[in-house]
């Protein structure tokens, strides 16, 4: 297949009318010493049927049999088959969103259903239709906080997830925006900083749960921001936010999140889903897509993209975000979960994940080489103090088939992250207890 | 086209009203005209000090958008908070109710201001 636009009869007449013979005079312009000329290591052309065996030969090296506890972001949720059943329909199945609103209104729709759950779930105004991931939204956010306050200093709380810290700071190179970090005061964030720098201060991020698994008080790290104009971007799971007070409640600004754990895969690590929400007087800086309902001229209901040419066409260089997408086949399997779960469902699922990382922490602490690093104030997630080294403990796990995680930056080694999902039966979780009893 | 005389005004298309210390800063007839339908008015912040020539906000049409440039130097007291909801004031009355802000504290006139029949000129 060719996917070049022009056939072989149609080159040699562009080549008559550039008064050339082949392409390579085209391009010899580029001088002979950078031309790669000899092998660039690629084998020949594959059959489909060897390709088929090739792939099917690599893809047994896929771990699919170990217990995973891994969490730090992404986690092991269950999946109804409803979800990749609906949304893998060919009406919705595609790699990129159609917008226009005369030949997507199911496509808009579902996407307008996705903000009206997101708003919901974080107790915000508006809600976009999703961004890239969470640590690009979190960046997007701070583009916000930004531009609304014309302030340049963001500080970010030392236990926001480290992937989205690096995505944070590389977003902003080369503009003149500083940053400054609230450190770790026994497993959560250290508000006292806030008071020192109100000045040019444009937004604080916190993230609760953090990425020690505890909750955070995000209505405290508000109260400091009461008098000045700096903004609050508060980071959660939707998972979590189903038991949690909301953002919304709490007084955030801007809600961002990551929105894998409500109906997407793990998927080695991506593609992920951005949720942002936002109070409505920052409804014009918001990135990316927005849907609106509205009714055609026949009193008809209908959805369009709301706000849609601002920022890319009209503001361009005075735009706060150049995002001009979503991340629409997460969003879809994202809306069909909540819809699925329901009010009920969500945090009877999000109630299932405290319950049993509650009884695993407990008993866990009980051994005589581990103990609870932190607070019990945790819904899915904890960090375990051990005596033995954490890395050989967590290789002797793995062999075993039992995912665990470690923790950046454990300078000592002996932290233990374990994540314990709805998935984890009362089974998995004791042979993880009875696994790590038998270390010494 | 609308040139009162009893304004300055600059290149940018702003017009400038001296009122006892402060300034009353909007934008010029020619200068709506031109933009279209107004439907959005960025405002500063009041108590933001701003040096002549510095963008105090913008101005959004349906096919574009305009920075709002301080005609002089000096702190915003007031902005025109009626502008959030009727940003068509704007193409209504831009010498009037379509005022956009109000200086104090201003510089000395650093930037050269030009009278109405200068102006006439220039959009001519």
């Amino acid at each position: 297949m060719h996917f070049i636009p022009t056939t072989p009869e149609e080159e040699i007449l562009l080549f008559k009318k550039m008064n050339i013979s082949k392409f390579s005079e085209l391009i010899n312009i580029i001088p002979e010493s950078i031309l790669i000329n000899n092998d660039i290591g690629i084998d020949n052309p594959l059959s489909e049927l060897e390709v088929y065996r090739e792939l099917n030969e690599l893809s047994h090296y896929n771990d699919n049999k170990s217990i995973c506890f891994l969490g730090n972001g992404i986690y092991d949720h269950f999946i109804p088959a409803a979800v990749d059943f609906l949304s893998s329909r060919s009406e919705f199945y595609t790699a990129y969103t159609p917008y226009q609103p005369e030949v997507s209104q199911g496509t808009l729709q579902y996407l307008y259903e996705f903000q009206s759950m997101i708003c919901e779930l974080s107790g915000m105004d508006i809600a976009n239709a999703s961004l890239y991931d969470a640590a690009s939204a979190i960046a997007e956010a701070c583009s916000i906080a930004l531009a609304a306050t014309n302030n340049n200093i963001i500080m970010y709380s030392s236990l926001i997830n480290n992937n989205y810290i690096e995505v944070l700071k590389t977003y902003f190179i080369g503009r003149e925006v500083e940053f400054k970090e609230m450190d770790d005061d026994n497993g959560t964030t250290d508000l006292s900083k806030i008071n020192d720098i109100k000045n040019n201060l444009a937004a604080v991020i916190i993230q609760s749960p953090n990425r020690y698994g505890l909750i955070e008080n995000w209505s405290k790290a508000k109260n400091e921001l009461l008098k000045s104009r700096s903004l609050l971007i508060a980071v959660s799971d939707p998972m979590s936010l189903s038991i949690l007070k909301s953002p919304g409640q709490s007084g955030a600004d801007i809600f961002v999140g990551e929105g894998q754990s409500v109906g997407n895969n793990m998927q080695y690590g991506g593609p992920l889903i951005g949720l942002m929400a936002i109070k409505e007087e920052f409804k014009r800086r918001m990135p990316g897509r927005i849907v609106g309902k509205t009714i055609d001229i026949n009193n008809k209901v209908g959805y369009v993209l709301t706000l849609q040419t601002r920022e890319q066409h009209i503001r361009r260089g005075h735009a706060t975000s150049n995002i001009c997408t979503n991340q629409g086949l997460l969003a879809l399997r994202t809306a069909i979960y909540l819809s699925l779960m329901g009010k009920k469902g969500l945090p009877y699922v999000a109630n299932l994940c405290y319950q049993k990382a509650q009884y695993a922490a407990l008993n866990i602490s009980k051994l005589n080489n581990f103990n609870l690093k932190y607070s019990k104030y945790f819904i899915k997630e904890f960090i375990i103090e051990t005596k033995l080294s954490a890395s050989n403990v967590i290789r002797h796990c793995n062999r075993k088939g039992i995912l665990i995680g470690r923790v950046i930056n454990d300078n000592h080694d002996s932290l233990l992250q374990i994540s314990i999902t709805e998935k984890r039966s009362k089974n998995e979780i004791d042979l993880l207890i009875s696994t790590l009893k038998k270390l010494n | 086209m609308l040139i009162p005389e009893h304004l300055h005004y600059t290149k940018n298309h702003e017009w400038v009203k001296f009122e006892s210390d402060n300034a009353i800063i909007g934008i010029t007839d020619f200068a709506q005209d031109e933009l279209g339908d107004i439907i959005f008015v960025e405002l500063p912040q009041e108590g933001t000090t701003f040096k002549s020539g510095d963008s105090t906000g913008t101005i959004e049409a349906v096919k574009t958008v305009a920075d709002i440039y301080a005609p002089i130097g000096g702190k915003v007291i007031e902005v025109n908070r009626i502008l959030d909801n009727e940003p068509e004031l704007i193409n209504n009355d831009p010498y009037e109710t379509g005022w956009i802000l109000k200086l104090s504290n201003i510089s000395k006139i650093d930037l050269e201001l030009l009278s109405s029949s200068e102006y006439s000129k220039i959009i001519q």
